[in-house]
């Protein structure tokens, strides 16, 4: 029942990387997939209500008049900024990272093999998150 | 300090092939129909790489030389490609980043250049030999 699976778009240029990370999560049933090459296209496509979007830090890299990761980031927080986004890198540094969460990212993890267990850990924490702040609520509205 | 010669000797004493597709088949479960689907997206994308990076490093374009390699760097290990050569990439990455040693670029260029044309031309015909075999399961 795809009513029940969480909806993920992957953000990336590197086509070869993102169908890599696309087959390791369709592998898994509690999943569905939407991939997009640019940031423009993913910001086009928000209103298909992702549960979580996994974005690639360094988007505009060869086509020069392209949104970068962190412009797409931006934008996706303005329209929506419930939706919980994870930056890809594949640098290790700590200037990205701390870019990243300045701009509200929910987390960032470096392209390497074990990128999708990383993946897999932080989805199931954003969605620990959420059903901690609706037991909260739930309480505050009762208190 | 990457000694490019030392790479050549040591991949070509080891490795029989530049690619080693252990990863893949391990995340696409042997599904050879989502092997080929990888290779596929690797010699589609990386041939224009390659030519962005070369043509960049002509022109000093030391920020399109960067993107090129960035993009270039996650599929060394997709591809099971030795570690060697991705380290190569990263330097090229930081060289042109830094705008440091620039004059040590287009020999590791050159080299990654040879090495991803090479790994093309034997991805090439493993996604011929799994599409042969596929062929042949499917008439048995």
């Amino acid at each position: 029942m795809s009513k029940d699976r969480i909806k993920i778009f992957l953000v990336d240029d590197d086509a070869v990387f993102l169908k890599s990370l696309e087959i390791e999560f369709l592998e898994h049933a509690d999943f569905t997939i939407e991939t997009y090459a640019t940031g423009e296209l993913c910001i086009k496509s928000l209103s298909r209500n992702p549960d979580v979007i996994i974005l690639d830090y360094q988007l505009n890299g060869i086509v020069p008049d392209a949104m970068d990761g962190l412009e797409t980031l931006d934008k996706i927080k303005v329209i929506n900024p419930e939706i919980p986004v994870v930056m890809l890198s594949s640098q290790d540094k700590i200037e990205v990272a701390v870019d990243c969460m300045h701009h509200k990212a929910f987390d960032y993890v470096v392209k390497s093999e074990t990128a999708f267990m990383r993946l897999q850990k932080i989805i199931s924490t954003i969605f620990r998150y959420k059903k901690i702040e609706k037991e909260l609520k739930w309480y505050m509205e009762r208190m | 300090m990457v000694d490019n010669t030392t790479i050549e000797k040591n991949t070509d004493r080891v490795m029989s092939k530049h690619f080693n597709l252990d990863y893949l088949t391990k995340i696409t479960k042997s599904d050879p129909s989502l092997i080929m689907e990888m290779i596929s997206a690797y010699l589609e994308q990386t041939p224009p790489l390659i030519v962005t990076m070369k043509q960049s490093m002509v022109n000093e374009d030391w920020s399109l030389l960067q993107a090129a390699v960035h993009k270039l760097i996650p599929s060394f290990s997709i591809m099971g490609m030795p570690l060697d050569y991705q380290n190569m990439a990263r330097k090229v990455h930081e060289y042109a980043s830094t705008k440091e040693n620039t004059d040590r670029i287009p020999d590791m260029v050159l080299l990654l250049e040879n090495i991803c044309t090479q790994t093309c031309k034997e991805l090439k015909e493993e996604y011929n030999t799994i599409k042969h075999k596929i062929n042949e399961q499917g008439q048995n």
